[in-house]
């Protein structure tokens, strides 16, 4: 489904991706992780065609995204973290805009707002960030469109809605779909997010489904520090340690998003060998 | 199959829907102020009804700059990250997207302004018979008049470098093109002196001045059959170049140069 083969882009002089590969399939929600200025919304753009790869090239459902043909549009939803609305009701813009996806379903979308408690026939222009976010999320999803590029959705999202929005999404996901979920707020889309990505400097230094990062790590929580030799990653909490160690044992345990991340990205090249039979890229 | 991909019927005319029904508050609004001015040059120029040609000048004026500022609107938002990123990935060809606002902007200005001083003139007229009982106190206008015509393709050839300008430029877009023109202008013109200097040197002495027994520049054309068909060769090239090349052409470097927008 998305082919990026020695990807390379920099802005202005500046370097950000270089020989950068990536191979996803359809079918699951992606985590897209990373630091600040790691490439993320980069990332995106150049899979939906809004920026140019510089070198190497990019191939999503056969098609290439930078000649923006219309069967690959059809299928993208791209949402940015800043985006703008008309100022139109929530019908006229269904009536303005559905026409382009050839599969929108209507019964759905009207589904989804309901969800969302988007009712009324107040303009866009007039709601709120959140409320902007849930009714452009709604749509996107009811395009039925197979590639969704999702950059920080829960950002500006109160707690129910956040909920409502792992739930739509959940629903969503069907086996010749995908969801690409950049984000920052790693605890909102835990439960939710299967493979998990994370950039690091331009480059892709860990992905994995969550299956193999349980099988391979396991986390245990400490009231003293953890022995140097043993431990991949230790943090300090309130109640003692929370340490991550290779699942020799195989003992079923859950790593929460938060603590994998600092684990790949300050202990990059251990994680790196111990996931290379699972083939970390 | 490439042709259906780069242009279809359906999505242009959705396109071109879609722009009538966001943009039709901006027109009102925007018609309303042309009103506004035609009104008070009529006033001010209220003396002695008698065939009062109130759009004059003016109609020129507000064809270029209505489909100036029409296209502007339009494709400004190609600059704007939030709202360029929906009309980018708006599942339609880059040339459905751009034709249907090129087209959009042109009809809107030329069709909007020619009913609007129709309009304006039939109504002052009217005004004029119920209050004075004069007739024909304001001439009406006709938009098809075979000189309104030609104003109005002379006004779209001459806003299209600046339609070029609105989708080069990020911000001061008509300010940068015309100083572009004017760079451009200052630039043909050296040449022109260039080739001059070089092919009748031995005539013109100093910036143009030319030897006495030879007379100016133009007798120098008439009476030279080389000179007078190297002339006549350019003036029809200028005049083919302007009426019949320079807005395809404007327009065309548009639409490439939008395939190649990154946002």
């Amino acid at each position: 489904m998305i082919e990026i083969k020695n990807l390379s882009f920099a802005y202005k002089r500046e370097k950000l991706f270089s020989d950068l590969n990536l191979s996803l399939t359809p079918g699951g929600i992606c985590g897209l992780l990373g630091k600040n200025g790691a490439g993320k919304t980069t990332l995106l753009k150049l899979m939906s065609g809004l920026l140019f790869p510089q070198g190497g090239n990019i191939s999503i459902m056969g098609k290439n995204p930078s000649k923006r043909p219309v069967d690959f549009l059809q299928e993208l939803i791209f949402l940015p973290e800043v985006f703008d609305l008309p100022p139109v009701t929530p019908e006229h813009y269904k009536m303005l805009y559905s026409p382009f996806y050839p599969r929108f379903s209507a019964e759905r979308f009207n589904s989804f707002l309901e969800q969302f408690e988007i009712t009324g026939k107040k303009k866009l222009s007039t709601f709120s960030y959140g409320q902007k976010k849930k009714f452009i999320i709604a749509f996107g999803l009811a395009t039925n469109g197979r590639l969704m590029l999702l950059d920080e959705p829960t950002n500006g999202l109160d707690i129910p809605s956040k909920s409502q929005f792992r739930k739509a999404v959940a629903s969503c996901l069907e086996d010749d779909r995908i969801f690409i979920i950049s984000t920052h707020q790693a605890r909102d889309l835990e439960s939710l997010i299967d493979p998990i990505i994370i950039l690091d400097e331009g480059k892709i230094i860990f992905n994995q489904s969550n299956e193999e990062i349980s099988s391979r790590l396991k986390v245990s929580y400490r009231s003293g520090p953890p022995e140097q030799e043993e431990a991949l990653f230790s943090e300090k909490t309130f109640e003692g340690y929370t340490v991550v160690m290779e699942n020799h044992d195989h003992e079923d345990s859950h790593i929460d998003l938060e603590t994998l991340f600092n684990t790949v990205v300050n202990n990059t090249a251990k994680i790196s060998s111990l996931f290379q039979d699972g083939g970390i890229r | 199959m490439n042709s259906i991909k780069r242009f279809n019927a359906q999505r242009f005319f959705l396109l071109i829907r879609n722009e009538i029904l966001l943009n039709r508050g901006n027109f009102l609004i925007f018609f309303a102020v042309i009103w506004g001015i035609l009104l008070l040059r009529l006033i001010i120029t209220v003396g002695p009804p008698n065939n009062i040609k109130i759009y004059g000048g003016n109609y020129s004026f507000f064809i270029f700059f209505s489909a100036y500022i029409i296209f502007e609107k339009a494709f400004k938002e190609v600059h704007d990250e939030s709202k360029g990123t929906a009309w980018f990935t708006l599942p339609a060809s880059m040339f459905e997207k751009y034709v249907s606002r090129l087209v959009f902007s042109i009809v809107a200005s030329t069709a909007g302004i020619a009913i609007l001083f129709f309009l304006f003139t039939a109504i002052s007229e009217g005004v004029y018979r119920f209050l004075f009982g004069s007739v024909n106190a304001v001439a009406l206008f006709n938009p098809f008049n075979k000189d309104i015509l030609l104003k109005t393709v002379l006004c779209l050839i001459l806003v299209s470098p600046f339609h070029l300008g609105v989708i080069y430029f990020r911000k001061n877009a008509f300010f940068k093109t015309f100083l572009s023109l004017l760079i451009y202008l200052l630039f043909l013109c050296l040449v022109f002196i260039a080739a001059l200097k070089i092919y009748l040197g031995d005539v013109i002495h100093g910036f143009l001045t030319m030897s006495d027994p030879v007379g100016t520049i133009p007798d120098l054309f008439i009476e030279n059959d080389t000179l007078a068909q190297t002339w006549s060769i350019t003036k029809w090239t200028a005049h083919i170049t302007f009426w019949y090349l320079l807005a395809p052409l404007c327009w065309v470097i548009g639409y490439i140069r939008l395939k190649e927008k990154e946002v």
